[in-house]
């Protein structure tokens, strides 16, 4: 890949460079979205995907903007540097990525980097009325006092909404959330209602947002493995693995095979637990009540695995950085055996009760669908963008952490 | 009329009145128990054997909540909302009969509170009264998912009525007569045998005139909190939940009365078969609900209008070219 981005884009490219097995390439603002669009169109880069993008405070009046891209036809990543003092904009790639959308909003929110050119450039994680830019390196890590504790914990306003009520639409603005039952978590929607039909609808994500990349610069890396288990807490031993894996390439550590068995094993496992929790909030959602139930009688299963591997239940913080924090007793595999030989017979259950059920095949079939060229460009990922048709699984294409070994071989029902 | 007519009339109305309230309480308990042990946990427990004084403390604590009165409310309509509900699903059991007579001292009682010769016009007056409370009680909270939760109410039961109505008229030919009373006595055959379709259809629309799962739409709690009924506290609320579970029991009896047979079974006392017919209906309406998913909105008004209307249609004039033909 190193020397199609050169024979491609040599004379556009700063400098590029191979550090741990990343490709990174560094370009000067002016050049970033002819850069951008030809690792986009080129077939031989084919970059169509933008997992991430993320802005850097490098202290000394300068950010630094890295777009994180995947390209899924060629199976391989690369990172754009963008160098920028502060003050001064950057050209918005939500044109080239529409993923870039948000993305770009987070860090203009965030770090303050401003994006010309961006759709509708406001903030998406703090709240209304705050002001700073909480992830700057001068910003104090126990927050703002001279903002007040109102503006830092956000008065919810509905000005907006009620202006474009009485504006004479016929519409109804209904405000769903941050606490309402089918937002597990905390959301707010806005939603614009014509009758039962919603033609418009303002999702307000910024409610669980904790500022972990804060808290994070000032720990220790081991003292950070806790705070991925709270990323989402529904699949706590997946986030400790995405994070000690990148821990491990930066400081080039080989575990043992035990140890990248074990967590393999036990990411599966959470990964069930997780997919349990969804598909029964959902159906729950849609008024089936007993599904969830059932649910989470498996679910509870594997919590008590967790109990026996490293005594908690939720947040396990059970990957190290080099390892797993100690071996599985003998127990826990004869448990997991046990577990996983009755649980087709439980995922049977659960194909009677919704995928057989006419019912809630009416109400999900055909609903809210993603193409999978929208899903790519708006860098939909995991089982969503399988849904959207798009062949795409990390573990198979682009295998991490032991995924690549013989002694990993997913059973598939259905593959594409 | 005498004056020990006028006191046995009163008597049975009271007694009526207030057995009605018990299934009703009990009802609740028999909900939380059947759903507990079908979504493998308990249900109540704690509270007396087996949570049997469930029903008593859960009235005992709705008494000391406090009762809310929402700002911007129209308060007569509000208060008047819970009202009508409650008093439209228990008149109506006043028309049901629960057995055939026993004698007491020489008088003969007849074990029904009047017998009325339209009585099955009366239950379906009076259930449509309710959905004035339901509609007034989402209009009159000054809440968005309260008004939304009234027009939907108003639309899905005004929908469904008419098709109960037309999927009764099979058995009305069958019987000849609007009194329940001779309804029953009609039915040395079950017109649940004569007419399938006929039951079936009263079934889904009972379902969708309770408001119960899957047709729950008027108090779907995933999307609009509780529905019409979301600004109601302390025993306003109560009323809302005890009608609907007065309105279940309502609607079993006259499932009973109408197709199963009415308290008329070998062995036991009429009044005994009529129960567990009755009973056996609720928890139907249990299980049902811990089964399916909710319908969607546009799914249930297409379903009621294009499928159990033109089908209940069908059925009346299948059963009256049959009723020429077999005489």
């Amino acid at each position: 890949m190193k020397e199609e981005l050169t024979t491609h884009l040599g004379d556009r490219l700063a400098a590029v460079t191979e550090a741990c097995g990343e490709l990174t390439i560094t370009v000067l603002p002016e050049q970033l979205l002819a850069v951008a669009r030809q690792l986009r169109d080129q077939e031989a880069l084919a970059f169509t995907f933008l997992s991430d993008l993320t802005g850097v405070d490098c202290a000394a009046g300068a950010f630094e903007v890295v777009y994180h891209l995947l390209s899924m036809k060629h199976r391989s990543r690369v990172r754009i540097k963008v160098r920028i003092d502060r003050g001064i904009e950057l050209p918005s790639v939500a044109g080239i990525w529409p993923a870039a959308n948000w993305y770009e909003r987070e860090a203009y929110d965030l770090l303050g980097i401003t994006f010309a050119g961006h759709p509708d450039l406001k903030r998406i994680l703090t709240p209304d009325g705050f002001s700073g830019h909480p992830l700057r390196k001068e910003y104090p890590l126990r927050g703002d006092p001279a903002q007040g504790i109102s503006a830092q914990r956000g008065e919810v306003t509905m000005a907006a909404p009620i202006a474009a009520e009485t504006a004479g639409s016929e519409h109804l603005i209904l405000n769903m959330g941050p606490q309402h039952p089918s937002t597990h978590g905390v959301l707010r929607v806005i939603l614009e209602l014509d009758g039962e039909v919603i033609v418009n609808a303002e999702p307000v994500i910024g409610h669980l947002h904790r500022g972990v990349e804060k808290l994070a610069e000032h720990m220790t890396y081991n003292q950070v493995i806790p705070l991925m288990d709270r990323l989402d807490y529904c699949s706590p031993l997946i986030n400790n693995l995405g994070y000690v894996l990148a821990v491990e390439k930066l400081l080039g550590i080989e575990i043992p095979e035990r140890a990248a068995a074990l967590r393999v094993l036990l990411s599966e496992l959470t990964r069930i637990q997780s997919h349990l929790i969804w598909l029964g909030t959902h159906a729950l959602d849609i008024g089936a009540m007993s599904p969830l139930l059932y649910m989470f009688r498996e679910r509870e299963e594997i919590l008590d695995m967790y109990e026996e591997v490293w005594g908690a239940r939720m947040h396990l913080a059970y990957f190290r950085v080099g390892g797993v924090a100690a071996d599985v007793p003998k127990s826990f595999l004869v448990r997991a055996r046990k577990f996983l030989s009755g649980f087709y017979e439980k995922v049977d259950m659960y194909e009677a009760l919704l995928t057989e059920n006419p019912i809630w095949k009416r109400r999900t079939q055909g609903v809210g669908i993603i193409s999978g060229d929208e899903a790519i460009a708006l860098g939909l990922s995991g089982p969503g963008l399988r849904a959207s048709g798009i062949d795409w699984d990390l573990r198979k294409h682009l295998p991490y952490s032991g995924y690549d070994r013989p002694w990993w071989c997913p059973r598939r029902k259905s593959a594409f | 009329m005498s004056l020990l007519a006028i006191g046995i009339a009163l008597a049975k109305a009271v007694i009526v009145f207030v057995c009605l309230l018990l299934c009703v309480a009990y009802s609740t308990w028999l909900e939380r128990k059947v759903l507990g042990h079908m979504q493998v946990r308990c249900g109540p427990l704690r509270v007396g054997w087996y949570g049997l004084l469930q029903p008593i403390a859960d009235g005992i604590k709705l008494f000391f909540k406090e009762d809310i009165v929402v700002s911007g409310a129209n308060k007569f309509l509000y208060i008047l909302s819970p009202m009508i509900v409650m008093i439209a699903a228990c008149a109506s059991i006043a028309v049901v009969p629960f057995g055939d007579y026993i004698d007491v001292f020489g008088q003969k009682i007849y074990l029904r509170v009047a017998d009325v010769d339209i009585g099955v016009l009366y239950i379906f007056a009076l259930s449509s009264l309710s959905v004035y409370g339901i509609t007034l009680a989402g209009w009159s909270s000054n809440s968005k998912y309260a008004l939304l939760g009234g027009l939907r109410a108003s639309a899905q039961m005004i929908s469904y009525e008419l098709a109960t109505g037309l999927s009764i008229i099979g058995v009305l030919m069958h019987a000849g007569s609007l009194r329940p009373t001779d309804i029953v006595a009609g039915q040395d055959i079950w017109y649940i045998v004569k007419q399938p379709i006929g039951f079936l259809i009263f079934v889904i629309c009972a379902f969708a005139e309770c408001n119960r799962s899957p047709f729950d739409l008027p108090e779907a709690e995933n999307e609009l909190v509780p529905g019409f009924h979301v600004e109601y506290s302390s025993m306003k609320f109560a009323l809302f939940f005890m009608a609907e579970y007065a309105h279940m029991i309502v609607v079993s009896a006259l499932a009973a009365t109408l197709f199963l047979g009415g308290w008329r079974g070998p062995v036991l006392p009429g009044i005994v078969w009529f129960m567990l017919k009755v009973f056996a209906m609720m928890f139907f309406f249990i299980w049902i609900r811990a089964t399916y998913p909710r319908f969607r909105y546009d799914q249930l008004m297409k379903f009621g209008w294009k499928v159990l209307f033109p089908v209940a249609l069908l059925n009346i004039v299948v059963t009256g070219i049959g009723m020429v033909i077999w005489g």
